[in-house]
């Protein structure tokens, strides 16, 4: 283990030499950052967009700001485009944890950094950072205080992410690990609505066909949580639990007028500012001092504290 | 320390706590989390269990109302000097932790099994909740094990596998000093992991071991 560690630490630092090595001086010199996410139709990653940007504005940088619509062939094209601008960094909110892989390599062989924000891939040593809210932590602290609300017990619905999504895996993974072991919660229907608001919207439609009684809904994020909740309003049904992820503006303002119980903030903002400030150090130094992984507590949003939230950040 | 005495402990540690499990060489694949198709958390914890875990826990484990009266000081420096930052910069501090108290309470009705505690401390009293399970939350476990890094895995998935797995051995291992559960007013002695209280608001200890202790050893 010790051994393996090692060489593959050398594999690392042995890719960072060679990454400064081919990196031509322009490059170097550049002054332009390519912020790349999901599409800004989902409040969640126009915050993170927004503050790349404002953070590379403040420290002189031209920013370039790309959608890629979870679609890898477009984020293919969006790299080809930030390799022919030379931007000297990459922001890269991910299209697919296995299918970005090698567009964040081509960047690599064009003498291009990459740091990745909110979302994984499945490989180490490509990428100078990726930083990502602990989403299992995040996960939990949802899955306890729906516990909490549920009183122990009911039948409940689960809306999962997309599927090629790393997050909607450990968040569904943070919500069984405390859910299942509570025996009286019954999960009765779990979907994917692929982090979509009128997808999660028709899918709640026709579970509630097929379960009227359920007591509550847990959901991978806050869109579809307004999706489901919307849902649940229009089919007049009474109190339904709604717990969902993310922290937007959406959710804050349905927790303080009773329509959603709670919400898991990540600090969307934030992740994205980190990220623009260690490119910036690894572009005057060639090298970064902080682990390649790193990752970010989330914190809980119940009526208590919802007042405080904004824009993914709480005053 | 020389192979024997290692292997000597291991096997000491073997006899002394069930649930061991011998890992053979083709099982390797399965204790390597940077391999994404293989790995398995519950066999890379068994393997680590007794050999890391348990002595890490019980050599480095800081007296609880020391860590706590730091953390109100400079929550930086009692984190660099008793604890451990998981995730960088982004992460709360957390603290392996050894102390007694008095039992308060004592809720096994849910399944988040709880026992509040007043904590044995200089000054003023400190309320404390120990996590005595079925059903653990959080990662304070995993957390504060420097030898368990994000940065090793492939992603948060395994990385979370590995701190429901430790949750898991930390509940059995505690199983034993909690059965029957202790009542209210007597003292116990324990040993476990906390997280930065001030993250929380709640001093949330999740135990390893548990015994019940004398009054003589206040």
């Amino acid at each position: 283990m010790r051994k393996k560690l090692a060489t593959c630490a050398a594999l690392i630092s042995l890719g960072f030499a060679a990454s400064v090595l081919t990196m031509p001086p322009a490059h170097a010199a550049g002054k332009l950052i390519a912020i790349i996410t999901p599409s800004h139709d989902n409040p969640f990653f126009a915050s993170e967009a927004a503050g790349a940007e404002a953070r590379a504005k403040a420290l002189g940088y031209e920013t370039l700001v790309l959608v890629h619509d979870d679609d890898a062939n477009k984020q293919d094209q969006l790299i080809d485009t930030a390799i022919s601008r030379k931007a000297a960094a990459i922001i890269l909110d991910n299209a697919g944890a296995d299918a970005s892989i090698a567009a964040v390599a081509k960047a690599k062989a064009a003498g291009i950094p990459s740091f990745l924000i909110d979302r994984e891939i499945n490989k180490t040593g490509i990428a100078v950072a990726q930083i990502v809210s602990n989403n299992y932590q995040g996960a939990t602290l949802g899955a306890q205080q729906f516990i909490k609300d549920m009183g122990e017990k009911g039948t409940y619905v689960e809306l999962v992410g997309k599927e090629s999504d790393t997050n909607a895996h450990i968040r569904s993974k943070g919500y069984h690990d405390v859910l299942d072991q509570i025996p009286d919660l019954k999960l009765v229907e779990a979907q994917s609505a692929n982090w979509s608001q009128t997808e999660a919207n028709s899918k709640m439609e026709s579970i509630l066909q097929a379960h009227p009684d359920i007591k509550g809904v847990i959901s991978g994020n806050d869109t579809m949580a307004m999706g489901a909740s919307a849902a649940l309003q229009a089919a007049g049904k009474g109190k339904v639990i709604v717990v969902g992820f993310d922290g937007s503006n959406d959710v804050r303002d349905a927790i303080e007028s009773g329509k959603i119980e709670a919400t898991v903030l990540q600090p969307a903002y934030r992740i994205s500012q980190m990220a623009v400030e260690e490119a910036d150090a690894y572009l005057k130094s060639g090298k970064s001092d902080k682990p390649e992984k790193q990752s970010i507590d989330c914190v809980l949003i119940t009526p208590a504290n919802a007042g405080k939230l904004d824009n993914f950040q709480l005053k | 320390m020389s192979r024997g005495t290692v292997l000597g402990a291991a096997l000491s540690f073997g006899l002394s706590l069930s649930g061991c499990k011998i890992v053979r060489d083709t099982d390797k694949a399965a204790l390597d989390p940077s391999d994404p198709n293989n790995f398995d958390a519950k066999a890379y914890v068994d393997a680590l269990w007794d050999r890391k875990v348990v002595t890490y826990f019980d050599g480095h484990a800081q007296p609880i109302a020391s860590v706590l009266a730091a953390l109100t000081k400079d929550k930086d420096a009692a984190g660099a000097r008793f604890g451990h930052r998981a995730g960088g910069d982004g992460s709360p501090w957390t603290f392996a932790v050894r102390g007694s108290g008095v039992v308060k309470a004592v809720d096994t009705a849910s399944r988040h099994g709880e026992l509040t505690l007043e904590l044995t401390a200089p000054g003023h009293p400190i309320a404390a909740t120990l996590q005595i399970g079925p059903v653990i939350f959080g990662t304070a476990v995993r957390d504060s094990l420097p030898f368990i890094a994000f940065g090793n895995f492939v992603n948060q998935i395994q990385y979370a596998e590995v701190s429901r797995a430790l949750n898991d051995r930390a509940v059995a291992l505690a199983h034993a000093g909690l059965t029957p559960p202790p009542r209210t007013g007597s003292t116990i002695a324990f040993v476990g992991a906390m997280t930065d209280p001030s993250e929380t608001g709640e001093t949330t200890i999740t135990v390893l071991r548990v015994r019940s202790a004398n009054r003589s050893d206040k």
